[in-house]
């Protein structure tokens, strides 16, 4: 397992390869920003096999598998993987993103097949994304007043708190937690709106919307469970939408369980839609 | 070719002008999942190799640039 020092360096191996085998799937199409920020943070690490070149992309609670794979190429011992991925003595989920659209299914990608039917690798879940439309009209009833005994968290909020309620109340494979640094980002942007219990100044609520260019992700919305049921997310959600109309944003977007039907109803009466694009995650035993 | 590159993009977000937009992954219409899609889907289509290089946002913020890009790599 080695480090990428540079995209220079990872373009120069990816051709080479790409040279020396005929035919090479991919699932790996960073854009060269996010690749020279994944890069400068040290994430970004190269495990070659024949036939195949497995790139981990470090997240803060797991590794994201991306790879160049010629024609046969299988995968090689995970426990290495796994192993080499972490630090030393502790074993990281890698996990595996498949991305398709429901519109025009892809053609069958071999490596991908040939892991699929692998008993080592598992499959976790489906996520759709969805979009607003910012462009189209707006509904009119787009207050974010908190339910009675709720407010939004002014001040500096702890992050430690933050982090044990998306702990408590995310799916940590499905959604990479903010660091510190990010999470102070997003505090001193706004970006981050936290609810909490006028009583005791317990933090009950959270969303992020993470904006780059003119599009927004609406993400890490967590309501921890003893105050669910009280339109706190709705509530939450509502704002999130109106920090993005007031940005000036041209797309607004989430993804979501395929499965978590209360949340897809949610968002569906905010006015989401599925814009086509599915990811299938699977991670490796 | 700028038919198959239409009717690839429209299938793939048919929520989206391409026509008229012309900063489509600096604006953040299309993103890195968009890209992953498209990119895949270009590669079979057009028998080229999109490149570690080619992943920058001028050479899909329009659809004149994914031509050219296509055209480009084709030669």
């Amino acid at each position: 397992m080695k480090k990428i020092q540079s995209i220079q360096e990872l373009n120069e191996i990816v051709t080479a390869f790409q040279k020396q085998h005929k035919k090479v799937s991919t699932n790996c199409y960073l854009m060269r920003d996010e690749l020279t920020r994944l890069i400068a943070q040290g994430r970004l690490h190269l495990l070659q096999a024949p036939g195949l070149l497995i790139i981990l992309c470090g997240r803060p609670d797991y590794e994201n598998l991306y790879y160049h794979a010629a024609e046969g190429a299988s995968l090689p011992d995970l426990s290495s993987l796994a192993a080499g991925a972490g630090k030393k003595g502790d074993e990281r989920k890698i996990l595996l993103d498949v991305i398709s659209s429901r519109n025009r299914p892809a053609k069958a990608d071999p490596f991908i097949s040939s892991m699929l039917s692998d008993d080592r690798i598992a499959r976790f879940k489906r996520y759709q994304r969805m979009a607003f439309d910012l462009a189209g009209e707006v509904p009119l009833e787009l207050s974010h007043g908190f339910p009675e005994g709720y407010r939004l968290m002014t001040g500096s909020i702890p992050y430690a708190e933050v982090i044990s309620l998306w702990k408590t109340a995310l799916d940590e494979k499905s959604t990479p937690l903010p660091d510190a640094v990010q999470l102070e980002r997003s505090q001193a942007e706004g970006t981050l709106s936290c609810v909490e219990d006028i009583r005791d100044g317990r933090l009950c609520a959270v969303i992020t919307l993470d904006i780059q260019g003119n599009a927004g992700l609406l993400q890490h919305l967590a309501v921890l469970p003893q105050y669910r049921r009280q339109g706190l997310a709705s509530a939450l959600f509502k704002r999130g939408v109106s920090q993005a109309l007031e940005a000036g944003l041209k797309t607004l977007r989430l993804w979501v369980d395929v499965e978590n039907t209360n949340a897809i109803t949610l968002y569906r009466r905010e006015g989401f839609s599925p814009d086509g694009i599915l990811c299938d995650q699977y991670y490796l035993k | 070719m700028k038919e198959q590159l239409m009717e690839i993009l429209k299938e793939l977000r048919p929520d989206v002008d391409f026509e008229n937009e012309k900063a489509l992954v600096t604006d953040g219409i299309l993103d890195s999942f968009d890209i992953v899609s498209l990119v895949g889907e270009l590669n079979a289509e057009f028998s080229i190799s999109i490149g570690v290089d080619d992943l920058e946002p001028e050479n899909f913020d329009t659809v004149e640039a994914m031509e050219a890009l296509i055209n480009d790599l084709s030669d």
